[in-house]
């Protein structure tokens, strides 16, 4: 480079100052800064990681944590009417790799004369990250862009780009993350299915979901209330309420066939949600259940002769109140 | 001769029985009426008689050996957005009423409720979106759309010149709001119409709609 000759002290003064901002700032640029933390129109976003350090071949869990501000809601993987859940697309370092988000426990958002599933005030979407083999050595860059549907009436797309630098061996969990992201992202994630006896059957209007009422008595709530979110659309009609029968061996859950596209899956996704209250009280258990017994014939001629007798029932009832008083009071 | 509603003078030793009653029709009318009527392939579609932006009626009898396209619209619904900012929209109304298609944009907004529009702002709007639809429906009480059962926008129907539906559901396969997933999408409209006006039969006659729902 071709240095000008300077003329005066104090040019070069200026000269030597302005050199040594240039170095510094073109040396800051190298250095990534972690950017967890959004704020969006209608939410809060942060990237949480449970490692400040990451071991090669080690890998650690990370979570979208996204608060909606009063009155907004996000998405569950089956948003139900109308809504779209949450995506991440990861920018990562040579052969790391991530896992798509994971869901926690949804809750139902009734909108008349719809439902949607989702969540509002705060929910946290865990995904797992691997590290490749090479030693990241001093630092590795993990950068995530989150997209999602916020909506309270109206609907809204948001997305985040978020940053993450993390040391490379030994392993280190953030002091507090760690244990934030057990309690809100991981325990509030659905549990495995449990060995209960499911059984599901189809009839022309309703799906039936049926379990072992001894075997579920480790479920507390297991007698209260329940909700099954089913997976896919086309099954349920999201917004019909479901009805719970208990008799002496079995609990049965009748629930509103969709009538439309009257899907029949050969086996049955979803979550089964006891409870109701805070998160603590509801525990949610992913369900596949291949399909049993067809539904009877019976079961849709037996509530048809329901329908029947209750309209008759409805009609002698009218007949008799236009019958004239004889009591003579008025 | 006393002018009142013979059911007020309920006998005193019925009067405990009333709300039993009066829950007993509750129910009734529960368990039979669905939540929405809808429109189903194989169906006859709904009746209707709606005005447009420029105050003009149509009705579906109207176009008794036409093909129809029922397109449920909300301008600001990041879904409807996608697909009219990308032109996609508006290519297909033009490529199809090219054909004879009669296409209908129709919006169940409530007033005062998202998407709603009327008048200048309406004829603005519809300008802006560069549409192509045959008119713009206006149902504000939302009868027609819950006759349809409309859920969501976009919601899309096809009718045959014999009024059946053959296709009801999504405008395609990606349920997202992003521009970039129009291109590679699987249009399930122009599937059907492709199909069902060459005489063969719609491969998905019916799929699960995606979108804001309609603002009733």
């Amino acid at each position: 480079m071709y240095l000008p000759v300077m003329p005066s002290a104090s040019s070069r003064t200026r000269f030597l100052g302005l050199l040594l901002f240039g170095a510094a700032a073109s040396f800051a640029a190298t250095i990534p800064v972690p950017h967890t933390s959004v704020r969006t129109d209608h939410a809060r976003a942060e990237l949480v990681s449970a490692v400040t350090s990451i071991a090669p071949r080690d890998s650690f869990t990370v979570a979208l944590r996204l608060r909606p501000d009063s009155g907004w809601h996000v998405y569950w993987s089956n948003p139900g009417d109308a809504g779209m859940p949450p995506a991440l697309t990861w920018t990562l370092p040579r052969d790391w790799t991530a896992t798509p988000l994971r869901f926690p426990v949804p809750r139902r958002q009734d909108v008349p004369p719809f439902a949607s599933f989702g969540y509002e005030r705060e929910v946290w979407y865990p995904a797992k990250v691997f590290a490749g083999g090479e030693d990241g050595g001093h630092r590795a860059l993990v950068r995530a862009r989150a997209e999602w549907l916020i909506c309270r009436e109206e609907c809204l797309p948001e997305s985040a780009d978020f940053t993450l630098v993390l040391g490379g061996a030994p392993t280190r969990p953030h002091p507090e993350h760690a244990a934030r992201l057990q309690e809100f992202a991981l325990a509030r994630l659905p549990r495995p299915q449990p060995d209960w006896d499911w059984r599901v059957a189809y009839d022309d209007t309703t799906v039936t979901l049926s379990w072992d009422r001894a075997a579920a008595r480790a479920e507390p709530a297991g007698d209260g209330e329940v909700f099954f979110f089913p997976a896919e659309i086309g099954v349920l009609v999201h917004a019909a309420p479901q009805v719970l029968e208990l008799t002496e061996g079995r609990a049965r859950l009748v629930m509103r066939r969709d009538d439309i596209l009257q899907a029949q899956p050969d086996t049955l996704r979803g979550v089964i949600v006891f409870g109701a209250g805070d998160e603590a009280a509801r525990h949610g258990y992913e369900l596949a259940l291949t399909a049993g017994l067809p539904g009877t014939p019976s079961s849709s001629w037996r509530s048809g002769l329901l329908v029947a007798a209750l309209a008759l029932a409805a009609l002698v009832l009218i007949i008799v109140l236009k019958r004239p008083h004889v009591d003579g009071k008025r | 001769m006393t002018c009142s509603f013979p059911l007020l003078r309920v006998p005193r030793p019925f009067r405990h029985m009333l709300p039993a009653a009066v829950a007993a029709l509750v129910a009734t009318a529960a368990l039979t009426t669905p939540l929405h009527a809808a429109a189903k392939p194989g169906e006859a579609a709904p009746a209707f008689t709606l005005v447009d932006a420029t105050g003009q009626r149509h009705a579906l009898k109207d176009h008794a050996g036409t093909w129809v396209v029922l397109e449920w619209v909300n301008f600001d619904c990041p879904f409807v957005r996608k697909q009219y900012r990308s032109g996609n929209m508006p290519a297909l109304q033009r490529k199809w009423r090219d054909k004879g298609v009669v296409w209908y944009a129709v919006n169940s907004s409530a007033p005062g409720k998202q998407g709603h529009f009327e008048g200048d702002a309406l004829t603005a709007r519809i300008a802006e979106e560069k549409s192509a639809a045959s008119a713009y429906l206006l149902d504000p009480h939302g009868r027609t759309g819950r006759a349809y059962g409309a859920k969501t926008t976009p919601h899309m129907f096809v009718i045959d010149p014999q009024g059946k539906v053959v296709y009801a559901g999504a405008i395609d396969d990606k349920p997202t709001t992003r521009l970039e997933d129009v291109p590679g999408a699987r249009n399930y409209v122009d599937e059907a119409l492709t199909l069902a006006m060459a005489g063969k039969a719609v491969k998905t006659p019916a799929t699960g709609a995606y979108g804001c729902t309609v603002k009733y």
